[in-house]
């Protein structure tokens, strides 16, 4: 069995990152830790007051909490199919920025479906979604689909973690609570690396990442059947499944490049996450943007041009009420990507988290603008409805609660972070030079 | 430490673009529409509509209903265990009829008897009127309505294989005597799950009667069994008078239809389709992370045996 060349090396260099936390670090936990308590007390303010302290109201029914779970659950099919379609094609580039894509998916299925709970009202009756379920409805295939896929995210990441935790355990210069020292032995499950246990492990984890390819699809494409088979306009639509995978995978890897380069700022990762991880996944990024556009096109103009009543007030609502946030999430967030990368010139670290952070953004707006206008131009409308009524605007509780949310995805991503190194340790730089070892197979 | 003017220009110029792309957010969130909830003096009383209507039922009596609503800037919003004193209004002054409480839907209920002491107008309108006292948090409201009881008739008959439905109208008068309603319009349906169906008019002839053909094709509950109501809304003399009668003339209700198979999207049992894909699809999916499980318990396994080996 081949020795892990360099692993001392590298856990050695990633060990301060997990021993203590910095002055800066405290300071931005600190932070995240406010905005998450004023979160809770919006939450708070909403469960007594009930949802009259929203901007939701009898036509639109749906806001930013909709938004939220929409985009977080986009960017955790992200991470899975990136991590997924990386390992199964053996990408070697993917080592220092695997785990990060893993983290955004566990991480992002956890927070995003908190957001469905902020929108229901009688929280007591959510039981009845498991007790009274029925197969027929897209709610039940979006809580079985979750769920399901939340579990598959847990196991893919822990068997990704599997080599690093060995390594963990046995790294005895690691000054870590004695605690952290027993989690990662019994987590660990005693992997050593022996022939048999990479074999199995390597077979466990090829299942895996293509379950988590298919499952993230199939998820994505339930969720956005919710909308799809709803009688509304600018719902109502074919291609609203790749639709919606192409942008969830499209704004993860926008996420993914965010992600990547604060930690390569905060824990020095240079020598590990430079500028050609930022072009690939970049290129990724330009293509998915390709497919984003096109699909938005080809979605506005068979709407534009059917002419169809309710299409076209929505297209009118849209260019007219949503003009700015219509043009940043279509022209904007999909341009820019596609210049900053395309052009060799403008391919740097710095160019490409900014178009990187442009398309986070845009595609936010991108869900908001199918989620608000759509309900804010019904097929019926409500009998001696309300001006206020008829339109939303988010209230402080929803931006509390997003931001919350928001916050609760980074303190997460630290926390993880400071429980396990950021960038895989055991397959970092290393292959194995053995005769006998099954990867040289 | 050392100055460097290159690294000291990238910086500024990390924190204008920072700040550019801030601003660009800000005025791109500002410019979308804003629609404040408009700020309420939490102190003073909310305004109150008190929506009063009065209805000749056919067992002589008046049905007098109070609907209390609270407005504010988004609609209305019924308020519920209110106070409502019922009160007949006469050339001395109010008389009192009697009190009652709203319901959970902001509606007081009071049944009075049609034959009853309380004076009428000139024109034979007995003048009613529904009073909200208001507290510290709502404003008082009332409202009143004139009426003069009347009683619907709804009854059945067949002639030639015709089933019919026959309405015969009448006025209660001031000195106890009753008369019949001529030249009015009776709207006569069947109560469903949302509203009343209506099946026809019936024109209320000199003598009071009217008849209509009953259609054919009315459902009405698995035995056939179907309520009839006829009801004058509205109208300037009689308010709003209704009577009813049950037949046993409606189609037979099957919850499921025979006709058409049980398993639908609107059935309690799902197609059988769908089940089947849903169980291959979630066989696959669980199938495949039991397997990876099994992976993990056998590298555990090994490893208990290395340990034991060395």
């Amino acid at each position: 069995m081949s020795d892990i060349v360099g692993s001392e090396k590298l856990l050695r260099e990633f060990a301060p990152q997990i021993e203590r936390t910095g002055k800066t670090g405290k300071l931005w936990i600190a932070f995240l830790i406010v905005v998450i308590c004023f979160g809770w007390f919006a939450l708070y303010w909403q469960i007594s007051r009930g949802h009259i302290v929203t901007g939701m109201r009898d036509n639109v029914v749906w806001g930013v909490y909709i938004v939220n779970f929409i985009f977080f659950m986009g960017i955790s099919y992200a991470g899975a199919l990136i991590s997924g379609t990386l390992h199964l094609f053996h990408a070697e580039w993917r080592k220092p920025i695997i785990r990060m894509a893993e983290f955004i998916t566990i991480i992002s299925l956890l927070i995003g479906p908190c957001f469905i709970m902020l929108c229901v009202g009688r929280l007591d009756r959510l039981p009845n979604l498991i007790l009274f379920g029925r197969i027929q409805s897209p709610i039940t295939w979006d809580v079985i689909a979750i769920s399901t896929d939340i579990i598959g995210c847990i196991l893919f990441l822990y068997l990704a973690l599997l080599r690093d935790l060995g390594k963990l355990r046995d790294f005895a210069e690691l000054k870590v609570p004695a605690w952290r020292k027993k989690l990662y032995k019994v987590l660990a499950l005693g992997y050593t690396g022996t022939p048999e246990q990479q074999l199995r492990l390597k077979k466990a984890t090829d299942v895996m990442a293509g379950m988590v390819i298919a499952i993230a699809i199939i998820v994505y494409s339930v969720l956005a059947w919710i909308f799809s088979v709803t009688l509304q306009p600018g719902w109502h639509s074919t291609i609203f499944g790749p639709y919606f995978v192409i942008a969830a995978v499209y704004s993860g890897t926008g996420v993914l490049i965010v992600a990547m380069y604060f930690f390569r700022k905060a824990y020095h990762l240079e020598e590990h996450i430079t500028l050609q991880h930022f072009v690939n996944v970049g290129v990724i990024m330009l293509v998915l943007g390709a497919f984003f556009g096109y699909f938005t096109f080809s979605e506005y103009l068979t709407k534009w041009y059917g002419s169809e009543k309710n299409d076209e007030q929505l297209i009118q609502v849209l260019l007219k009420n949503y003009f700015y946030l219509f043009i940043l999430s279509n022209y904007v967030g999909v341009l820019v990507p596609l210049i900053v990368v395309g052009f060799k010139k403008f391919r740097t670290i710095r160019n490409i988290t900014i178009a990187a952070g442009i398309v986070v953004i845009a595609l936010w707006l991108n869900r908001y603008l199918i989620v608000v206008p759509t309900l804010e131009t019904p097929y019926l409308p409500i009998e001696d409805a309300r001006e206020t009524w008829q339109h939303y605007s988010a209230t402080w509780v929803e931006w509390a609660l997003t931001a919350a949310g928001a916050a609760m995805f980074c303190l997460l991503f630290t926390i993880g972070s400071k429980l396990i190194p950021i960038v895989q340790v055991s397959e970092l730089k290393e292959e194995p030079i053995e005769p006998g070892d099954i990867y040289l197979k | 430490m050392k100055f460097n003017p290159k690294q000291q220009l990238k910086k500024i110029f990390m924190k204008r673009i920072q700040s550019a792309i801030i601003l660009a957010f800000l005025i791109l969130a500002g410019t979308s529409q804003v629609y404040a909830q408009d700020k309420v003096d939490t102190n003073a009383p909310a305004s109150t509509v008190l929506r009063f209507i009065c209805t000749s039922t056919s067992d002589d009596s008046l049905l007098l209903q109070g609907t209390v609503s609270v407005k504010h800037d988004e609609g209305s919003t019924n308020l519920a265990n209110a106070p409502v004193s019922f009160y007949s209004v006469e050339k001395d002054g109010d008389s009192k009829i009697g009190e009652s409480k709203t319901d959970v839907h902001g509606i007081a209920f009071l049944k009075i008897p049609s034959r009853n002491k309380y004076l009428r107008t000139d024109q034979q309108l007995l003048s009613l009127k529904a009073k909200y006292d208001g507290s510290a948090k709502y404003e008082a409201s009332e409202g009143e309505f004139g009426l003069k009881p009347a009683k619907l008739k709804v009854s059945f008959y067949e002639e030639d294989s015709v089933r019919y439905v026959k309405v015969e109208g009448t006025q209660l008068n001031a000195d106890g005597t009753e008369t019949s309603i001529g030249a009015i319009d009776v709207t006569v349906g069947v109560p469903k799950m949302f509203s009343i169906l209506k099946i026809a008019t019936v024109s209320l002839d000199s003598t009071g009667i009217g008849t209509a053909e009953f259609p054919k094709d009315i459902i009405g509950d698995s035995l056939g069994n179907l309520t009839v109501v006829a009801s004058i809304e509205e109208n300037d003399i009689f308010g709003n008078v209704k009577g009813s009668a049950d037949n046993t003339w409606g189609l037979k209700k099957h919850l499921i239809s025979p006709d058409r198979p049980s398993r639908e999207l609107w059935t309690p049992i799902a197609p059988l389709w769908m089940i089947i894909t849903l169980i291959i699809m979630l066989a696959g999916v669980w199938g495949h992370y039991v397997y990876a499980i099994v992976q993990l318990v056998m590298i555990k396994k090994s490893s208990a045996k290395v340990v034991k080996e060395s």
